[in-house]
């Protein structure tokens, strides 16, 4: 157990390393100065050469290319993912303060993507005919709406014309959960809109699956009241297949959040991936970067450990 | 394939969907002989036209192009590049899990560790956009973006398709025979494997459709004034309020267009692949 | 995006253990993280909730960065010299100015000036921060027009006597830059952030991605004048999330209303539209190489360009088409006569290239950006006006980022830009024709006799001469073409009815619109 552990935990950090010298690379290859960035934003006249030079040399990137990725890589090790070129935070304090507020909107949209998923592919696996007509073209739509023309038709609507939520933004909870909870709505739903219409599908494909097999009708020829059959049976065994697909879009929602928190003026860690991608904030991407990274690999090995306890034929 | 299975599968509303499919292509390519106007051939005066008026037939965008010449030249470009995304990402990802499932041990976990887990755990955004930024934008670097970002699903797919054909019998038959290793894994395993990686293609044409329209939305899309369904879609996201024609008619192709993809995929896997018809 | 990874089943349990062990981190993450405190947002009755374009980089001492930046120096900072809700240039930190003679400025400061951080304002201060903002190697973005300066000598604690080694008729325009702040002796490296002045607000929290909060500074010369008692700034860095934060009510004013967007602000009811004509979009030339080395072919671009589309198809409307070079209308350097330095003529356009050996045209590659829509829109419109003369340009939209690299570098043939004068003086024409390359200067481009003009103009007292040099100079510009102006647009800022006393400045001078914040009041 012990060398299994040792071993996926080297496998992991070995593709931490690879992931971070990958984007190292990739960085400093793409053209785009951030001294020069820094130094003429927008608009107005472009810098002095004299004052770029300084800049880039108070921001270490006038060291050899090598020395800069060994002190990248020492600070990795020792926690410290340097600070922000434009802002001068401390990266791991910007890290901290964005991510759990993607996270938590994700989280919230994929709770609404359950809520409204099962029932509705409940639904139209035990009606058939129109409702299920109706239901499936709805969540074939939900699936190929462009997130942010769907973010966009809301705000316009609830935001402009009636005015019931905020266009956008975030408001910290200790300062007034109310605001906090009102602003998580439009962009929750918006995340939603593509994943419950993928949960409800599951949803419906799975319990006709399960409705069809001999113990389900067993069930209900012993009499058994039909809905007690569909909440006491049915779902409890439909469910695996969902919980599958609930937790692997989990992943891609991470991915759509860059779309609502940019029509949302969301301050989550995706608007932040984007503006420091584009104004070559380098400790900023990286860091978020190996942060993603290591979450994704560490659940990976955590799972892989959980696993061989719990089955030993794992451990090969 | 029996007939009765095509039967099943060909449902009316599937045909009518095949149809359009058929209608998009043939669109396609004859888009320079259909398209009422030149897609690039700006006539400010004429901006934002609303449809049915004045010969745009679906109306004029923020520069005053024909919205219906450039949908059937963005036709080309959006079907490009979604198809040729898809193609590389199933060729890219059917090697890596065919690789990984046939030999295991090391190969495995170099395929679909170190290389499927890297490309998960990148951010998809960070690598649309270190690409695009290297590579310039462009249909040849949105294919091998997209085509890199969809291949761990094909990995994933026929890893675990070889993994249950590697141990059926006319497969060890095969290698008992002397049949080369590469033979075994292309003639023998892969047509065996392969049937969730076609029902899975439309399905992730479909997904490269609605990417291509995001990753247009953060300006990381074809350079203009080239037309695509999704720098449409994106342009007209500016006009939503003023000027919605601009957004719905390119938005309604595109969501048409997934749709037609995605119900192409469900019949597709009814022909193929009953036996997972109860899954997605 | 959803599509792709459905997923055969036997991954089930393993999902269901990656989302609790996600769960466990979501919550550790949480707990561990330390929300910011921003104070309760606008309860007060005098505090404005602005929307702002961008989030402002962590300010330094003397360099431009850029109009968020200069929106939060106008607030926090101050400068011997300001601008006025007309655009008058006025004395600041200086209660009166005296020219004993062209060369001489005489500054007397006024009573008690206190920083932020309570350390005294003094006469050494402002010899300092002016001497570092002088000095070529700290590369400040005002070298240029301080240059000249020969000496500063604080007499006394309460007057600062500044010779210079030539007149400067723009020399009081650069002090009046917020970017020519008097701040802290500490702040004076590019190091510390520049956040300490002497201005009417402090910072008193910020919040990175989301906003900042600046409140009233009692220590401020003019702080009973003063009628908001605090700023909520929060960043909408969509132009779309920005209106629309403000028709929905969620801030009281907004800047950079996206072009697009006026008709529907304007149109909005209780919702007030500021626009001014601001900065100005122009092509650049790469004259290192290729046929844009041939000043007739430069002309012929010029002359090709169809202004009043590029007004439509960039700025929806909301601009003007330029001719020839901005200047104020009050400046002795305007002459009504030269707005026009060239016209809209393709036939013309064809003759000057077919003379310059291009009968047919030529292909050749257009610089925009991908990140810009008007930038974008403006170079389409470009490419087309430029087809019509048998020019034929690929489009190259690159991000911000790389943008700026190429035009450095000179890694294009022909581009699209905007720019505005930091200072109103037709002097800021300068860095356009002479000096070291810039992402936003035709690249290589060098001509020393319309860089004197400018300088002649620049260095004279009589207006006359001054138009006259100007005249000249526009000659050349016309002949010579180192930029084909195209437009100038309107910058607006938008606010509710209940904001009263905000200005948008005239002319560049839209860019410091956040001195007349120090007028504006709000009523619910």
């Amino acid at each position: 157990m012990f060398a299994f552990i040792v071993t996926r935990v080297a496998v992991g950090a070995g593709l931490v390393l690879l992931v971070l010298t990958l984007i190292f690379a990739a960085l400093h290859l793409v053209p785009g100065d951030p001294a020069v960035l820094l130094l003429s934003r927008g608009d107005g006249t472009a810098p002095s050469q004299a004052a770029v030079d300084a800049l880039r040399g108070q921001l270490g990137l006038n060291q050899p290319l090598v020395a800069q990725y060994w002190n990248f890589l020492i600070g990795v090790v020792t926690g410290d993912l340097g600070t922000s070129f434009r802002t001068h935070e401390a990266v791991v304090a910007s890290i901290a303060g964005r991510l759990p507020r993607t996270l938590e909107l994700v989280v919230f949209a994929t709770l609404l993507s359950i809520a409204v998923g099962i029932p509705l592919g409940t639904l139209a696996a035990r009606r058939r005919g129109a409702v299920d007509t109706t239901i499936s073209t709805l969540t074939s739509i939900g699936v190929a709406l462009p997130v942010f023309v769907f973010g966009s038709v809301l705000v316009l609507a609830f935001s402009i014309w009636l005015g019931w939520l905020p266009a956008g933004g975030f408001t910290a909870w200790n300062q007034d959960p109310v605001a906090h909870l009102k602003g998580l709505i439009l962009p929750g739903v918006a995340l939603a809109v593509g994943f419950s219409a993928i949960i409800a599908r599951m949803t419906r494909s799975s319990v006709q699956e399960v409705m069809n097999q001999d113990w389900v009708r067993t069930a209900k020829s012993f009499g058994l009241s039909p809905f007690r059959v569909l909440r006491r049976h049915v779902l409890r065994n439909a469910l695996t297949p969902i919980v599958t697909v609930v937790g692997l879009g989990f992943g891609v929602l991470l991915g759509s959040t860059v779309l609502v928190e940019r029509v949302f003026n969301y301050p989550g860690l995706s608007s932040l991936l984007v503006e420091s991608v584009s104004t070559r904030d380098y400790p900023v991407v990286q860091g978020i970067v190996i942060v993603i990274a290591v979450m994704f690999i560490s659940i990976n090995i955590v799972v892989d450990v959980l696993y061989g306890f719990l089955d030993p034929r794992v451990r090969r | 394939m029996s007939s009765s299975r095509w039967a099943r599968a060909l449902t009316p509303f599937r045909i009518v969907v095949i149809g359009y499919v058929l209608i998009l292509v043939a669109v396609m390519i004859l888009a320079p002989v259909l398209a009422p106007a030149d897609p690039l051939a700006q006539n400010v005066t004429k901006r934002l036209t609303v449809p049915l008026t004045d010969g745009y037939i679906l109306g004029a965008d923020e520069l005053g192009r024909d919205i219906l010449s450039r949908l059937m030249y963005g036709a080309r470009v959006e079907l490009f590049i979604a198809l040729g995304a898809t193609l590389a990402s199933m060729v890219l990802g059917t090697i890596i899990g065919l690789l990984g499932g046939y030999f295991g041990g090391l190969v495995e976990t170099l395929t679909m560790r170190v290389i499927v887990d890297v490309i998960l755990a990148f951010p998809p955004i960070i690598l649309a956009l270190l690409a695009v930024t290297l590579y310039g934008p462009g249909p040849g670097t949105l294919i091998v973006v997209m085509g890199v970002l969809f291949a761990p699903t094909f990995a994933r797919i026929t890893y675990g398709q070889t993994l249950s054909v590697k141990r059926e019998e006319y497969v060890e038959a095969a290698i008992a025979f002397g049949a080369k290793t590469v033979t075994t894994m292309f003639r023998v395993v892969l047509p065996n494997a392969s049937a969730p990686t076609i029902v899975r293609f439309s399905l992730t044409v479909a997904a490269a459709i609605l990417l291509e329209s995001g990753l247009s939305y953060l300006g990381l899309g074809v350079v203009p004034p080239t037309p695509s369904w999704g720098s449409m879609v994106a342009q007209g996201s500016r006009y939503l309020s003023s000027s919605p024609h601009v957004l719905l008619v390119p938005g309604g192709v595109v969501v048409l267009t997934i749709l037609a993809f995605g119900v192409l995929g469900d019949a597709l896997r009814d022909v193929l692949d009953p036996k997972e018809k109860r899954r997605s | 995006m959803f599509l792709h990874n459905l997923h055969p089943r036997g991954v089930f349990r393993r999902v269901v253990a990656s989302l609790a062990v996600l769960a466990v981190m979501t919550f550790v993450v949480t707990a561990c993280s330390n929300e910011a405190q921003t104070a309760a947002s606008g309860t007060g009755a005098q505090a404005l909730r602005f929307g702002l374009s961008a989030e402002p980089v962590a300010p330094v001492a003397g360099a431009l960065q850029g109009t968020v930046a200069n929106t939060m120096y106008t607030l926090i900072h101050r400068g011997l010299m300001a601008y006025d809700s007309s655009g008058a240039l006025i004395p600041a930190l200086a209660e009166s100015v005296k020219t004993p003679d062209a060369v001489t400025y005489v500054f007397t400061l006024r009573p008690n000036l206190t920083f932020q951080d309570g350390t005294p304002l003094t006469a050494t201060n402002v010899k300092n921060s002016i001497a570092y903002y002088a000095d070529p190697a700290n590369g400040s973005g005002l070298y240029a027009g301080l240059k000249d300066i020969a000496s500063i000598t604080p007499d006394g604690d309460k007057t600062v006597t500044i010779v210079l080694t030539a007149p400067n008729s723009a020399f009081l325009q650069f002090l009046a830059v917020p970017t020519a702040a008097i701040i802290p002796d500490s702040s004076l490296n590019s190091k510390t952030p520049n956040w300490v002045g002497v201005g009417p607000f402090k910072l008193t929290s910020q919040e990175s991605g989301r906003g900042l909060v600046l409140q009233k500074f009692d220590g401020y010369y003019g702080a009973s004048d003063v009628k908001l008692s605090r700023i909520d700034f929060a960043y909408y860095t969509d132009g779309e999330a920005r209106t629309n934060a403000l028709l929905s009510g969620d801030v009281d004013m907004i800047d950079y209303v996206p072009w697009e967007n006026f008709d529907r602000v304007s149109a909005a009811p209780g919702i007030k539209l500021d626009a001014q004509a601001g900065p100005f979009q122009y092509v650049q030339f790469n004259i290192s190489r290729g046929p844009f080395a041939n000043p007739k072919v430069r002309e012929a671009v010029a002359y090709a360009l169809n202004r009043n589309n590029s007004v439509k198809a960039a700025f929806q409307n909301h601009g003007k088409p330029l001719y020839g070079i901005v200047i104020s209308e009050n400046d002795p350097a305007y002459n009504a006569d030269r707005l026009k330095l060239w016209d809209y003529n393709p036939a013309k356009a064809k003759q000057l290239l077919a003379e310059a050996g291009f009968p047919t045209g030529f292909a050749t590659t257009l610089l925009a950006t991908s990140q810009y829509a008007f930038l974008q829109d403006t170079a389409l419109a470009v490419q087309q006006d430029l087809k019509a003369i048998g020019i034929d340009a690929t489009l190259d939209a690159p991000d911000w980022a790389t943008r700026l690299t190429k035009g450095r570098n000179g890694d294009y043939d022909l581009a699209v830009s905007g720019d505005a004068g930091i200072i109103t003086d037709p002097s800021y024409f300068l860095p356009l024709v002479t000096g070291p390359n810039t992402p936003q200067r035709s690249f290589d481009y060098n001509n020393p006799h319309i860089a004197r003009l400018i300088d002649d103009g620049l260095r004279t007292t009589d207006p006359v001469a001054k138009r006259a040099a100007w005249d000249q100079a526009q000659s050349l510009i016309a002949s010579d073409v180192p930029i084909a102006t195209l437009t100038t647009r309107d910058q607006a800022y938008a606010f509710r009815q209940g904001v009263t006393g905000f200005k948008n400045l005239p002319g560049f001078l839209t860019f410091y619109s956040g001195y007349s914040l120090v007028n504006t009041s709000i009523t619910k």
